[in-house]
């Protein structure tokens, strides 16, 4: 909330949490760029890259607290999370196991879905019965779906108002006692269980139901994805539903156009937009191929007389209108127009540019003009009137995709089209409901537009909340983009806090691993590395049990808000019984990654969840727990902050305690 | 609506090192000493406004990015600037040694020109030292392996806490200069050989191992390039034209006047005109690959584009000269004539290679080129702008290692090497010296204890943790005992290597904690030694870096000792 333009903005991911807020500390502009820098490059993860910076610098200014110089906390936090890394690399899952594992499973479910809808039974074939009665048993529970899903966005709603206002009260008293170490012990819940009230019960309606849609299909290269896709989804069943339809239509239209080409999956995140559409119900939300976007009245009334028919298509990648320029094009203010003879048509530049423009698309027969920009909207105006509508804003993805389906070239300014720059093939339609009825807003109707075989889709995000809209809209992005990282990668972590505790187990059979060769070793050291002389190793026990309490802290408010235990002490009862039992059970340096999906803490969690198996993108986490340690690392080797750009009148006023240069 | 305000009178202050002064020196050298080598603290430098954030403990950040205010900090920080744009390396080195030289001074109540004099002929010894044969804390640059330059561009790479590098990846990076650096050194050795350039590319975001070294340059990705233009010219030799001038389309900037011009003429149509005849020039004279250093008006892109012609824009001026170097091409300023036919420079090739999810165009040259480009990959912003500060300077670290082939030993062991021989040679037969200098026994070795004390200091300030600094009584070296051990042991059974690496503990050695008063000692001339053993992390400075800020902080210490009167003007 900001007070003075009482504007508010809702979130659910710790980007968007900091860019909205105003940042004064030099600390907190560090954070703010890290995690910008992270959301950039991998769009997924900033929470816990958040949260761990904060655990780690508690626990650091606890090593401080018991006076460990800071170089070797530095050496030995980063040490132990790079072996820490390494180990647990060694310890993701490949997705063709989890792809096989579901390929066998998939029988059985289909069975037992139906068994749950005995009404279907009635028909006694199975063969037959499948088609059938899974389109029912889908609309059926979309339909149930429904109620759930709002409640549980209202619920988080909820949450994120109140988390809100708690890190902004916790930044404004860091500010302000002016610690040296940053303290970003937010309360602030992973992003992954936000929802968990009733996650649940959906992702098993989600999963059920998108197993059923991808048999209907029939096609392997879906039938891969949707465990996985589930397992990625952390709870929020809405993106991940809107991510794997366009999955879907994608490999589809793939096949399509090169059949004998690729076999594999393929999904390629820059083809997807999302078009947000205020004032529908959440339900609505849908993907369609191709792009979708608003329109006047008049156009899509344009737009529905085009129906089916074959377009000739020119891209502006630009603005479509007579002031505009290319970048870099400065022009000369020194230069006085000169008129011989007094102007008697009275026709302004404007109106002889739009009757040029509008001259050129006749004679190239263009009836589809896509700009990035904006356009004209007397041009606009006239355009429709000569059957040819103008598409404005059209982010440069679309665009390249139309470009690459129609065989359009993209030209700066409408003068310079001529027949080579022209494509064909593209097509417009009137964007429907999934109730058939036209999506219309503040006198906008949306249309969908769509080049030859593109493989270009919009993820329609609908809500009648407006303030959500956004929230939505990176759910579903980051969503995409896990799924897109774990095809990539073509691992996985095993979720739902395995990875963390993992590494957990493994710090603590390094810390006693540490304290058996410390007792052998005694006073002969021919430890090989520089900062590994004796008191640096009675340093390293210390310094990674607290490194490791940071994993456990997020571990324990991981459990706390996906309401596997009520209380934090509670969490850490449990994982600390966790740990117990696997150092009873098994040495480590040999553990399987089999033994570990048994292991009793997924107990407690799996009786809840059913069978759901949880995943972790590979990459993203680990970077995210570098970035977060280098984070803290670096503003813990800080010892000067240095403000500039003081004037002279400014400086008197300062404060005694600083230093002028 | 203008104003006239009357000038106000210049301020002129008398004796300008009063206490106040000595405040910020001292304030200021404390910023710069807590820096000071790979343990040193980090500094955020940023605006009260929200600007941006710099984390760096480089000179040449803090510095640049600190306004000072006092004239004689002003003077100082100038004259290291101006020795970091030439050598890039030992900046703190300097500016904490003239800080530190100046405050010791101060406090000895002696007459600054006699001080000043004597500075300076323990500055010609110290230099003239260096330089000669029987210097023991130095060592000749193997150019036959790879170990020495390895050594002198890691210890750069390692000084920079902020770059946030691993071990390994210290390492890695250190290994990318050297092969960077190693690439711009030509093949064959002609009349006008010269040294290539290392064009540096950031990108933020990636891991610091995915940094790579790649001959020719790396151009950002032309918009819409249709990949079948590629693969057309991929099987001969590519005509590069190069131009310098904005062909956007623009009227060249026409002075103060106004030109006037009738309604019925467009200027811009007229210049498009001229672009579009160049461009058929190109076409017909089978150029590949069109280079401009600003920006290329759309319609003439297009046209060329349609003649299978790639046009690559906004190059930015850095990189025109590499380019020039690399292709051979003379760079066209003018665009209203004909471009002369042997203006064209030559390609081997084209490709497009990928750096996380950037895309870049690669241009690479013929085999023989010394042009290559250092990708650099941190993981955010900061971290990124401190590396690629780092990398420069070891790269410059390098090339200088051409023009001496030596390097000081680094941790600390050169200085307090150095102020054991001063100490030494001063100590007897120095009486044509001191009729030289005019100035009695006493006040010469106030003025020698103090030179040398500014100088341990220095390799003292190496440790930030509360460690001690010990000295050995047989090499001078610097070696180092941490904090918390215990006050009963043995010196011998506390110190592991020495500063640079190249001593390990022996018996024979003994030791004294450095800034105490300690037996005088000979370091022995035992050069011999070095050749035997080197360490594996040896530490290594620039030879001419190190001696040229030397010079510059005792000359500009003396400067500023000898200030009297400060003019300023206030207007």
């Amino acid at each position: 909330m900001d007070l003075s333009s009482c504007e508010a903005a809702l979130t659910c991911s710790s980007f968007r949490l900091l860019e909205n807020l105003d940042l004064s500390s030099a600390v907190g502009q560090l954070l703010n760029e890290t995690v910008q820098a992270h959301q950039k490059v991998f769009n997924t993860g900033t929470t816990s890259l958040m949260f761990l910076a904060g655990a780690w610098s508690a626990a650091v200014l606890e090593c401080l607290h018991q006076g460990i110089p800071i170089p070797v906390i530095v050496a030995v936090m980063s040490a132990g999370l790079e072996s820490c890394t390494e180990f647990c690399k060694g310890c993701a899952v490949p997705i063709e196991d989890i792809v096989r594992k579901m390929n066998c499973d998939q029988g059985k479910q289909a069975e037992v879905c139906l068994t749950m809808s005995p009404n279907h039974l009635t028909h006694t074939q199975k063969g037959s019965c499948l088609q059938q009665g899974q389109l029912q048993s889908i609309t059926r529970s979309t339909i149930s779906a429904l109620p759930t899903l709002s409640q549980s966005t209202a619920v988080k709603d909820e949450c994120l108002r109140l988390q809100l206002k708690v890190f902004t009260q916790s930044l404004s008293t860091r500010s302000s006692i002016g610690e040296r170490t940053t303290k970003t012990k937010i309360k602030l819940t992973h992003s992954r269980h936000f929802n968990s009230k009733n996650a649940n019960s959906d992702e098993q309606l989600l999963s059920s139901n998108l197993q059923q849609v991808s048999l209907s299909t029939g096609h392997h290269g879906d039938v891969n994805i949707t465990h996985l896709a589930v397992g990625l989804s952390h709870g929020c069943s809405y993106g991940m539903n809107l991510v794997i339809e366009a999955y879907r239509l994608q490999a589809q239209n793939t096949r399509k156009r090169d059949y004998s080409l690729r076999a594999g999956p393929s999904f390629d995140v820059n083809k997807i937009v999302t078009c947000v559409l205020p004032g529908l119900c959440e339900e609505q939300s849908c993907v369609t191929p191709g792009f979708v976007t608003l329109v006047s009245i008049e156009q899509a009334a344009l737009a529905n007389h085009f129906k089916d028919q074959n377009l000739r298509v020119v891209l502006i990648n630009g603005d479509l209108s007579e002031r505009y320029r290319h970048l870099g094009f400065n022009g000369c203010s020194n230069i006085k127009n000169i008129t011989e003879s007094p102007d008697v048509s009275g026709s302004s530049l404007e109106d002889e540019w739009a009757h040029d423009a509008l001259t050129a698309l006749l004679s190239l027969k263009v009836n589809l003009v896509l700009v990035m920009g904006m356009a004209c909207p007397r041009l606009m105006e006239t355009c429709v009137k000569h059957n040819i509508l103008i598409v404005q804003w059209g982010k440069p993805n679309v665009l390249k995709d139309f470009a690459e389906t129609t065989g359009a070239v993209a030209v700066a300014y409408i003068t310079q089209v001529n027949e080579y720059c022209v494509g064909s093939g593209a097509c417009v339609s009137l964007w429907r409901t999934l109730g058939g009825t036209k999506a219309e807003s503040a006198n906008k109707v949306a249309i969908s537009v769509t080049g030859n075989a593109t493989s270009l889709v919009t993820a329609v995000i609908t809500s009648s909340v407006i303030c959500k809209l956004q929230a939505m809209e990176d759910q579903f992005w980051t969503c995409a983009h896990r799924l897109n990282h774990a095809l990539k990668e073509k691992t996985v972590f095993p979720g739902a806090g395995r990875v963390e505790m993992l590494c957990l187990r493994y710090i603590q059979k390094i810390i006693e691993e540490d304290h058996v060769t410390m007792c052998n070793l005694d006073d002969d050291d021919h430890t090989s590395s520089l900062w590994m002389t004796k008191p640096v190793s009675q340093y390293r026990g210390i310094i990674l049990q607290l490194m490791s309490d940071g994993w456990k802290e997020y571990l324990a408010t991981l459990m706390c808000n996906s309401t596997m235990c009520t209380t934090q002490l509670e969490a850490w009862t449990v994982i600390n019984q966790c740990l117990g039992n696997m150092r009873d059970g098994v040495s480590l340096p040999p553990v399987s990654t089999a033994h570990l999906f048994n292991c009793s803490y997924s107990e407690p969690a799996s009786e809840k969840r059913g069978d759901m198996d949880v995943y972790d993108n590979v990459t993203v986490k680990v970077e995210a727990w570098r970035r977060a340690l280098d984070v803290v690392l670096l503003v813990l080797q800080t010892d000067t902050e240095i403000v500039t750009g003081y004037s002279t009148g400014e400086a008197e006023e300062l404060p005694n305690e600083l230093v002028l240069l | 609506m203008s104003r006239l305000a009357p000038k106000k009178p210049s301020l002129c202050s008398d004796g300008p090192l009063t206490d106040e002064v000595c405040q910020t020196l001292s304030v200021f050298r404390e910023i710069l000493k807590s820096c000071y080598g790979p343990c040193g603290r980090l500094k955020l430098i940023h605006n009260n406004r929200g600007g941006r954030v710099q984390t760096t403990s480089s000179s040449a950040v803090l510095l640049n990015g600190v306004p000072l205010s006092h004239p004689v900090l002003k003077l100082l920080a100038a004259s290291v600037m101006n020795h970091v744009s030439r050598f890039s390396d030992c900046g703190l080195f300097a500016a904490i040694l003239g800080c530190t030289l100046i405050e010791n001074t101060q406090r000895l109540n002696m007459a600054s020109s006699s001080v000043i004099k004597i500075y300076r002929q323990l500055l010609n010894l110290s230099i003239a030292y260096l330089n000669s044969e029987d210097c023991s804390c130095r060592v000749k640059v193997d150019f036959k392996s790879s170990q020495t330059l390895l050594a002198l561009a890691r210890t750069v790479i390692a000084s920079k806490p902020a770059c946030m590098l691993t071990f390994k990846e210290g390492e890695y990076i250190s290994s990318m200069v050297l092969k960077a650096f190693l690439r711009t050194v030509p093949c064959t050795v002609g009349p006008n050989a010269c040294l290539g350039k290392v064009v540096i590319v950031p990108i933020e975001g990636n891991i610091a191992q995915d940094t790579a070294v790649l001959s020719g340059l790396l151009v950002e990705m032309p918009e819409a390039l249709p990949l079948s233009n590629i693969k057309r010219l991929s099987s001969s030799c590519i005509n590069v034209a190069v131009f310098n001038v904005s062909m956007s389309g623009d009227l060249s900037d026409a002075a103060d006047g106004t030109v006037e011009i009738s309604c019925t003429v467009s200027p811009e149509a007229a210049i498009l005109e001229q672009l579009l005849r160049v461009g058929k020039q190109m076409v017909s004279e089978r150029v590949g690959l069109l280079v401009c250093q600003k920006v290329v008006h759309p319609v003439l892109k297009q046209y060329l584009q349609e003649q299978h012609v790639i046009v690559v824009d906004r190059l930015g001026s850095a990189l025109m000269e590499p380019l020039v170097q690399m292709t051979g091409a003379q760079s066209v300023a003018s665009y209203q004539s004909a471009i002369p036919s042997n203006c064209y420079g030559l390609l081997k090739d084209l490709c497009v290679v990928s750096f996380g999810s950037k895309e870049l165009l690669h241009l690479i040259p013929g085999e023989d080129s010394t042009v290559c480009s250092l990708v650099l990959c941190n993981r955010n912003e900061t971290t990124l702008s401190e590396l690629k500060i780092a990398c420069q300077t070891a790269e410059d670290v390098l090339r200088l290692s051409l023009t001496k082939p030596f390097a000081l030993l680094g941790g600390g062991c050169t200085e307090t090497h150095l102020a054991s021989y001063i100490r030494s040679k001063c100590t007897n037969r120095i009486e044509d010296v001191l009729s030289d200098l005019a100035c009695s026994y006493t006040e010469y070795q106030l003025a020698v204890d103090s030179f040398c004390r500014s100088l341990e200091s220095l390799a003292r300030s190496l440790e930030h943790d509360g460690g001690e600094s010990l000295v050995d009584l047989s090499h001078g070296h610097r070696w180092f005992v941490q904090a918390s051990s215990p006050l009963d042991s043995y010196w011998k059974d506390l110190v592991n290597s020495c500063g640079c690496g190249l001593f390990e503990k022996h018996q024979s050695l003994d030791w004294a904690i450095l800034g105490d008063k300690y037996p005088s000692l000979t370091p022995g001339a035992d050069c011999s030694q070095f050749e035997e053993t080197t360490p594996d992390l040896f530490v290594l400075d620039s030879f001419p870096a190190k001696i040229n800020a030397l010079q510059i902080a005792v000359e500009t210490a003396n400067l500023i000792l000898d200030l009297k009167y400060i003019i300023q003007d206030v207007n």
